[in-house]
């Protein structure tokens, strides 16, 4: 039995990343079912289309402000079986908000730059298909380095939030473990540690890790 | 003497101990409209005072004859005046009184400054419009990095990746291009962090509230932030307010020693205030040629003020004052 592959929208008015998105995920087995260049052509083909997951820019035509994210938001409401990957040039605490305020599940929100690592890409498009949560870590960075003092987030050591980022991306040890140069036994050791400092209740499971990370930092950002 | 105050450029008007005008020079003639004959006799305050200042005036005059100096005495003041035809003017005055006894009893010097007061608005005006043109250029700037070199630089990246797969691992080809994209990843993180300091996007498209927010986020030291209002406020505003906190907070890094930092933004009688406070050594200044010596001439340019003082608990208190003239956030009223 072969499992069908995920199907994608691409949406981002920047043709050559767009077209260059797309070729990358048709290598790497995703069915890639139609590509758009704005918001309206996004939900038109969402809806038409109702892929696994609609990966899109945040910054977009018509508008040229937040329109993909807003768009993003509206595929979240209107088709609960749709994930959406949001891509940003910039990390920014506001939009990930805007995008979490419904709730987490299926919903991500990677720097734009991390297309081209393709790994990471497409894990965080699987993670978003399952209904799971994808931050990246440079905005799990932000949030950390908004800490009170007395804050236990100021317990981790660097090596820790380098960890805890990868692991608000949604990434398994074994993939931490290549990132950053480490054996996955040390990983492991991190991670447990990390637990311990900021009392998060241990789980093997890597989406219900992602969502205990997104929400001690949520708490954390108040 | 009287041929001195006629040939005076300034108009020059005396009048009696019951207000009524005495002596009226050719300037007066020229600045009021009335000719001499015209202004003789007359009661000076109907003639040239606008008004809404007549009752004030003939307060003035009643407790002078009583005994007691009008408050305008022996100083230049700007007040407003009117003319023949009704215009109503700012005008420099300097009243003063001749001794007891004398008539005439007060002599005004009066200048019509209209032009001057003109020329510092329209200088006002040009130096608001000059900074509001800076900005959009740097938001022109940010947008154009955004839609062009960091979309080029984005697309090279997967180009690079692409090609990198059909390469095998361990060949010298696929250690060239594996190269080649770390330098293109250092260069798009450098070209983002530079996009980022000209005009950060999240400021122009949410405003002052998430773009402080990601600032403190950046911060190496923590900063806490107290009540930044939700609504919209013209973008030069936003701006001059943002980038005087991310200088502040870059100085408060480099040079205070400090542990943490406090932003505070509250909206009072129409007045803006930003505060940035911290704990560290105190005893900065705002030195020439300093990047806040540039934001208190754009803090000038938006008529208002920033400065920096030493904090109560020791440390420094760095405080920008602009008149917010608020626009309602977006969806509201």
């Amino acid at each position: 039995m072969t499992v069908a592959p995920l199907r994608v929208i691409v949406a981002d008015d920047a043709a050559l990343v767009r077209a260059g998105a797309a070729r990358l995920l048709e290598d790497a087995g995703f069915d890639v079912v139609a590509q758009a260049a704005d918001a309206d052509e996004l939900m038109r083909k969402v809806r038409a289309h109702k892929p696994d997951v609609a990966v899109t820019d945040i910054r977009m035509p018509p508008r040229g402000e937040d329109d993909g994210l807003r768009a993003a938001v509206r595929i979240r409401a209107e088709l609960p079986q749709t994930g959406v990957l949001v891509l940003s040039q910039y990390a920014e605490e506001g939009y990930v908000e805007a995008l979490l305020a419904n709730g987490a599940e299926g919903v991500g929100y990677l720097l734009k730059d991390r297309v081209a690592d393709v790994a990471r890409f497409t894990d965080a498009l699987h993670r978003v298909a399952e209904g799971g949560s994808v931050l990246d870590s440079e905005v799990v960075a932000l949030m950390l380095g908004r800490r009170a003092p007395t804050d236990p987030l100021a317990e981790l050591t660097t090596r820790e939030r380098e960890v805890l980022g990868l692991m608000a991306e949604g990434r398994t040890n074994r993939a931490i473990a290549g990132t950053l140069h480490l054996s996955e036994r040390a990983v492991e050791r991190h991670v447990t540690s990390i637990f311990g400092k900021l009392a998060l209740e241990t789980t093997g499971d890597d989406h219900r890790r992602v969502l205990a990370v997104l929400r001690y930092l949520e708490a954390v950002a108040q | 003497m009287v041929d001195v105050l006629d040939a005076a450029l300034d108009a020059i008007v005396a009048i009696d101990a019951a207000g009524f005008v005495v002596y009226w020079n050719p300037a007066a003639e020229r600045t009021f409209g009335y000719s001499a004959p015209e202004a003789l006799g007359q009661d000076m305050a109907e003639l040239i005072v606008p008004p809404r200042y007549r009752a004030l005036h003939r307060d003035g005059m009643a407790k002078s004859l009583r005994g007691r100096d009008p408050v305008l005495l022996d100083q230049r003041v700007v007040t407003r005046a009117i003319d023949a035809d009704g215009r109503d003017f700012p005008v420099e005055l300097t009243l003063t009184r001749l001794p007891h006894g004398h008539e005439p009893h007060f002599l005004g010097y009066v200048r019509d400054i209209s032009e001057r007061i003109d020329r510092e608005q329209e200088l006002r005006d040009s130096r608001h419009r000059l900074l509001e043109s800076a900005y959009a250029t740097r938001r022109k700037v940010e947008r154009d990095l955004h839609d062009g070199a960091q979309q080029r630089l984005i697309g090279t990246a997967i180009a690079l990746q692409l090609l990198r797969q059909r390469i095998d691992d361990g060949s010298e080809l696929a250690e060239l291009v594996d190269e080649a994209r770390e330098e293109l990843t250092a260069a798009t993180e450098e070209l983002r962090e530079l996009a980022r300091g000209i005009h950060p996007a999240v400021l122009t498209q949410g405003g002052l509230r998430p773009a402080l927010r990601a600032l403190t986020g950046r911060s190496p030291i923590p900063v806490e932030v107290v009540g930044i209002p939700e609504q919209r406020f013209p973008p030069a505003i936003e701006a001059t307010a943002y980038f005087t906190i991310a200088e502040g907070l870059t100085n408060v890094a480099r040079h205070s020693g400090a542990t943490r930092a406090q932003i505070a933004v509250a909206l009072e009688d129409g007045l803006l205030s930003v505060t940035l406070t911290d704990d560290g050594c105190g005893g900065a200044v705002v030195g020439d040629g300093s990047g806040l010596a540039g934001l208190r001439d754009r803090a000038a340019a938006l008529d208002g003020r920033l400065w920096v003082q030493d904090a109560l608990d020791g440390g420094t208190m760095l405080v920008l004052e602009m008149p917010g003239s608020g626009q309602d956030a977006e969806g509201e009223r």
